[in-house]
């Protein structure tokens, strides 16, 4: 019965939610910006580590495994072995690369003398055929490594030894380190909206004490509050979704130019802005009910 | 319509403020509430309307054993029970026509009903042209006016009314006090009112309870302060 009242009178409440917040005035503004100032700075604190996140992966997906194949074997036989590969755990792709390849690309990195010199050889390739082996986790090269060299006519592997082990590591403790920040700061900072509510909700524990008092029953009076909270949480969220908005979009063009590098590149604004954006309407609006419903239970006594 | 059988309350301080108290009330009375301070006249309403409940004994209002109200119905109870304060606890946010409707609304009524109770309310009270008016800008005999407009709108079998005229001054309290007397005669509500105002008590006679102690010390039908 009581859901059946709270649904029916749903656009009252509404009403009631915002004619309140016009009528409080100063509270609500207090409120709503500081929903903006810890919103602003979460988004930026996370489209920072999200972006590191992004580079340290794209710096891990480059790391390959180079397994050289005996040279005197044939490109066929050495073939036999890329399913064997492709069995191992991690792997993610294997491309073969021919002893002619090898070759070629041995020629293309060498001078005009060199590519001269070593085109001779064409007719008796003493190179090996060669596997380029991609993995899903970087962390795990040296393992995958290891099992490759077990196989048939495999000379070598390589994959840069321990140094591109220490930059995996120190890369995965970038990404840990990045999220347990972004992590903590939000917890704060929607601990910060919830305490903003809290306070504006006890100015008015009068008000709900009226409530009661002319026979309210609970959910009656915690309902507009909760879309209180709710329309705090979205009308703080504006100015940084305009700031995400523009800024990223300049800030992208910018980076572009500046580091000129297929390593650092920013994550593409679009659709990411429109994720963040729902992100942060999102966070803003449930901390805003959350925090409301929480402290207008505490002058709820039944 | 009120029955207090053998009420005895205790606060969690350890203080006995009602000891033993055997009141009754019919429908329709109009009683007056006397007594010093601390005598446990306040704790005495607020049993009535659930605010406290009583340590031992039964009190019955409108039909109901209040003690025994799950918490999640008190509000359902409530809606049989106008209160009036003395600082008249008015939503200051909201306009008079608001703060009446208010009562109305918590109870479901349709639009257009409620337009048209708040406004013969408001009528009755005497502020139909202070319908949009905030609290704020009303005088306190006005405001206070407004808090028995709410208390009566949704036609409460009882009203109690705390200490209504404390804060005014003895023509308002006058007028409230007459407002009260139309009320229990055109509504026919049992009203309850606490009150310090011996002027009143001794000007407009009615049936006055004197509580001391936490206990009925006199009980006249025929009133006056004694």
């Amino acid at each position: 019965m009581e859901l059946v009242s709270c649904i029916r009178n749903f656009p009252r409440h509404c009403k009631t939610a915002a004619q309140n917040i016009w009528r409080n005035g100063v509270m609500s503004v207090s409120s709503i910006f500081a929903v903006t100032i810890t919103l602003l700075l979460i988004s930026v604190i996370s489209i920072i580590a999200i972006n590191v996140q992004d580079m340290t992966l794209d710096i891990e997906q480059s790391l390959t495994i180079y397994v050289k194949m005996d040279r005197n074997i044939s490109d066929d036989k050495a073939k036999e072995i890329q399913g064997d590969i492709e069995k191992i755990e991690n792997v993610k792709k294997v491309t073969f690369s021919s002893k002619d390849e090898e070759l070629n690309k041995l020629i293309e990195s060498q001078e005009e003398d060199g590519k001269k010199l070593f085109e001779t050889y064409r007719k008796n390739n003493p190179l090996g055929a060669a596997y380029i082996v991609e993995v899903k986790d970087a962390s795990q090269l040296e393992k995958v490594a290891t099992q490759i060299d077990d196989l048939k006519n495999v000379n070598e592997t390589n994959y840069g030894g321990q140094s591109t082990s220490n930059m995996v590591d120190t890369l995965n403790t970038i990404r840990n380190g990045g999220s347990i920040f972004v992590v903590a700061l939000t917890i704060v900072a929607l601990f910060m909206i919830a305490n903003t509510i809290k306070i504006t909700i006890t100015s008015r524990q009068t008000e709900i004490s009226i409530m009661r008092m002319v026979g309210a029953s609970n959910w009656y009076i915690r309902i507009p509050f909760m879309l209180e909270g709710i329309f705090i949480g979205i009308l703080g969220s504006i100015v940084p979704i305009a700031v995400m908005y523009f800024g990223y979009q300049f800030v992208f063009a910018q980076s572009a130019d500046f580091f000129n590098s297929s390593l650092i590149t920013l994550r593409e604004p679009f659709p990411f802005i429109y994720q963040c954006s729902g992100i942060l309407v999102a966070l803003g609006s449930g901390v805003g009910l959350i925090g409301s419903y929480f402290s207008v239970r505490k002058f709820l006594k039944f | 319509m009120i029955k207090l059988e053998n009420v005895t309350k205790i606060y969690k301080t350890g203080v006995r403020a009602v000891n033993d108290m055997n009141i009754t009330i019919a429908p329709g009375e109009f009683v007056y509430v006397i007594g010093p301070t601390g005598a446990g006249k306040s704790t005495f309403i607020k049993l009535l309307y659930r605010e406290e409940k009583a340590t031992s004994g039964t009190v019955i209002v409108a039909g109901q054993d209040v003690s025994k109200i799950k918490n999640r119905k008190v509000p359902y109870f409530r809606r049989n029970i106008g209160v009036v304060f003395q600082n008249y606890r008015l939503l200051p946010k909201k306009t008079v026509f608001e703060n009446v409707a208010f009562a109305l609304e918590v109870t479901d009524t349709p639009r257009a009903q409620i337009r048209k109770l708040v406004r013969r309310t408001l009528e009755l009270v005497g502020l139909e042209d202070k319908a949009n008016s905030f609290p704020h800008e009303l005088s306190g005999g006005q405001q206070q006016r407004v808090a028995i407009a709410r208390a009566i709108v949704n036609r409460p079998k009882v009203l109690i009314a705390d200490e209504p005229t404390g804060n005014l001054d003895p023509d308002t309290s006058e007028g409230i006090i007459e407002l009260l007397e139309r009320i229990n005669e055109v509504n026919n509500t049992t009203i309850l009112v606490v009150t310090h105002d011996k002027e009143i008590v001794q000007k407009h006679k009615k049936r006055t309870i004197l509580i001391e102690d936490g206990c009925v010390k006199t009980d006249t039908s025929t009133g006056g302060y004694v």
